[in-house]
């Protein structure tokens, strides 16, 4: 095992990681007929459960010889890693070192249950681009990425000499308490959308029911008893359990255990209650940085740091883009790992402010169809119609022109800042040389205003600062164009 | 990771540095705002077909005609006035370091394109085009798809001409 100069299988735990993956994945072809088998259990039980132990044992079987077909082994003289499997329709797969971008273990559930770690490889290049060793055990996975990391560190360092950030990020890791406090502050608004949808069907659902099963007059015998008032109190209390519950559970199996190293090669991301990923960010992989923080997060000094990346390598139809993002990060590591992946950022010399309008089209898309229910919907009276207009228009105005206020493109030597938001303030930071390509959008009536919006595409996703002024974003354009094409920095 | 070094801007006067917004861009083939025209009718076709059926089988619906008229009129309208003042907008300029393109009716676009962004670039042949002998080209760069450059209505000697010449900046880099 030292070495791994001669074929190596993976751990005899591997049979019955395979075997499981192989049934979930079988399991989700044949859903369907697993069901009509199901409910035909009944009429002959014998036969069907000796058909499902049958199954089971063939699947057992074939994921046995998987095993046994599937081997690993580095050639060190010609710097390869040489992946062999296939029972019948025989792979074998050669990776040169130099083209391994990463090295990462992971830990499944059914990983976790058998003590085995999977190991993959990311490679440069084509679609097809990770090799996964399925199973292997925690010294062999961690022998395995800490000698082919050699070989990419060695390269990615010459690679790079140029900027490596000198100082130590210290393992940032992120404490329970921090998990909790991140899940009870974060995503309301999505998760409440998610809530109101849900209460909605359910609604229609009852309401159907109701429609067959109870007259009207019980109906209004309900309606008597019940204090609408109340109803919808208990409903709204039900609601934010209900969210805080969702979040909590979500970003605690999620994120549990997040940790974050410095490594040669970026940083390294551990995290995961039932499923530990294990996810490597390398500066120059990652295209723009969102820093998200709430009025609650504010209070309790944490924040979410988000990354997208520049996924494999110029594919055919660009790259793969992927976001990564990580909640209950003390501010001060935040600021450490910003710095880490984009070293010192220079202060704005330049402010650009969006124009009013902005605030009265984003209002206008959020009124318009409520404001059409209220005004169309016969059953309201004319009061209530009033008075729900104007209360939204006023509440959804007042948010959006307070919005406008933070809304700004900070510009700074070679960096844009974008902030944006209310209740959740985020700071995208995007390095200038990430930029694909760069677009102006005019509104023909804003021609005379002097107004347009600007977006900027990078690898990892759009970047857009909406009704600026038109003459200063094209000033900058120009000089932004003029960087990237007098000296051709790299984007990946 | 690139430093801020590799490319900070030696302190140049904004003005002197060459205008996007200067340029004098390119306008299409004359023959291309037929093919639009054929594209309209037939985005305008099927709506007025569905109105004219709807006439004559639907019974009892006072409004269709005054309401529906009118409307089936001004999207019509606007389709056609979209696409004549539109093809008077669009244009392309390729200058010595990326390439511009300018198009919309009510949202004006301006896209450029650093040629060091482009990944591949391909040469394309609708069948409207090919019976006037035009064709498009289209650039790939890394960044979302919705905003890679398309440009159509080129001459199909032309088109060819620009992507061998952008073929041969993406390659000398």
């Amino acid at each position: 095992m030292a070495d791994f100069e001669t074929p190596q299988r993976q751990s005899i735990a591997g049979i019955l990681v395979l075997f499981v993956f192989s049934l979930t994945n079988n399991i989700r072809h044949f859903a369907t007929l697993l069901l009509v088998v199901f409910l035909r259990m009944r009429e002959q039980p014998l036969y069907i459960l000796l058909a499902i132990l049958g199954l089971a044992v063939a699947f057992l079987v074939f994921a046995a010889l998987k095993y046994w077909f599937f081997t690993f082994e580095l050639n060190i003289q010609e710097r390869n890693l040489l992946v062999k499997d296939g029972i019948i329709n025989k792979t074998r797969t050669v990776i040169q070192f130099e083209n391994i971008q990463q090295v990462s273990l992971n830990q499944s559930f059914i990983h976790k249950l058998t003590a085995v770690y999977e190991v993959i490889i990311d490679t440069a290049g084509s679609a097809d681009a990770e090799v996964k060793i399925k199973a292997v055990s925690k010294e062999v996975a961690e022998k395995l990425k800490e000698t082919l990391t050699q070989y990419v560190s060695a390269k990615a360092l010459a690679e790079t000499s140029t900027s490596e950030p000198e100082q130590q990020l210290a393992i940032v890791k992120v404490s329970v308490s921090s998990l909790v406090k991140a899940s009870l502050t974060s995503n309301y608004f999505k998760t409440l959308a998610l809530i109101i949808a849900f209460f909605f069907s359910i609604y229609e659902t009852i309401e159907q029911a109701n429609i067959e099963a109870i007259s009207e007059e019980e109906v209004d015998a309900l309606s008597k008893t019940f204090n609408y008032g109340m109803l919808l109190g208990v409903l709204l209390l039900v609601a934010l359990f209900l969210l805080l519950v969702i979040n909590f559970i979500r970003v605690f199996v999620r994120y549990f255990g997040l940790q974050i190293k410095q490594q040669e090669t970026g940083l390294e991301f551990t995290y995961g209650l039932l499923s530990t990923r294990n996810t490597n960010i390398r500066p120059n992989k990652v295209q723009q940085l969102t820093i998200e923080q709430n009025i609650l997060q504010r209070k309790l000094g944490i924040a979410v740091i988000k990354f997208t990346q520049a996924g494999g390598l110029l594919g055919k139809n660009g790259a793969v883009k992927s976001a990564l993002d990580f909640p209950g990060i003390g501010s001060e590591e935040v600021q450490s790992i910003r710095k880490f992946i984009l070293g010192d950022l220079p202060k704005a010399h330049t402010v650009l402010r969006s124009n009013w309008r902005k605030a009265v089209f984003s209002s206008f898309l959020v009124l318009i169809v409520p404001i059409l229910a209220l005004v169309f919907i016969p059953e309201i009276d004319t009061i209530n119609r009033v008075i729900g207009v104007s209360v939204l228009m006023t509440v959804v105005l007042a948010w959006n022109f307070a919005a406008l206020k933070n809304y700004r493109l900070e510009i700074a030597d070679g960096y844009l800042y974008l902030h944006a938001g209310l209740w959740d303030k985020t700071v995208t930071v995007l390095p200038i040389h990430k930029m694909q390509s760069v677009n102006l959008v005019q509104l023909a009536w804003h021609k005379n205003l002097d107004l347009a919006s600007l977006t900027i595409e990078t690898a990892g996703g759009s970047f857009t600062f909406k009704l600026g002024n038109k003459s200063e974003l094209s000033k900058f354009v120009n000089q932004w164009l003029f960087n990237i094409e007098s000296s051709n920095p790299k984007w990946n | 990771m690139d430093s801020i070094d590799d490319f900070s801007n030696k302190q140049l006067l904004t003005n002197e540095l060459p205008d996007f917004e200067a340029v004098e861009l390119q306008v299409l083939h004359p023959d291309y705002l037929k093919v639009m025209l054929i594209y309209a009718a037939i985005a305008t076709f099927i709506p007025a077909a569905a109105f004219v059926a709807a006439i004559f089988l639907v019974e009892d619906a006072p409004l269709l005609l005054p309401i529906g008229l009118p409307i089936l009129l001004i999207y019509m309208l606007f389709v056609f006035a979209g696409v004549i003042i539109g093809f008077k907008r669009r244009g392309y300029a390729i200058r010595e370091h990326d390439i511009v393109y300018r198009s919309g009716f009510l949202s004006i676009k301006t896209t450029i394109i650093p040629f060091n962004r482009v990944q591949h670039i391909a040469l394309h042949e609708a069948l409207f085009p090919r019976m006037f002998k035009l064709a498009g080209i289209q650039l790939y760069t890394a960044g979302d798809e919705s905003n890679d450059l398309s440009i159509d209505g080129l001459p199909k000697d032309i088109a060819l001409r620009i992507k061998d010449l952008l073929a041969s900046k993406i390659q000398g880099q």
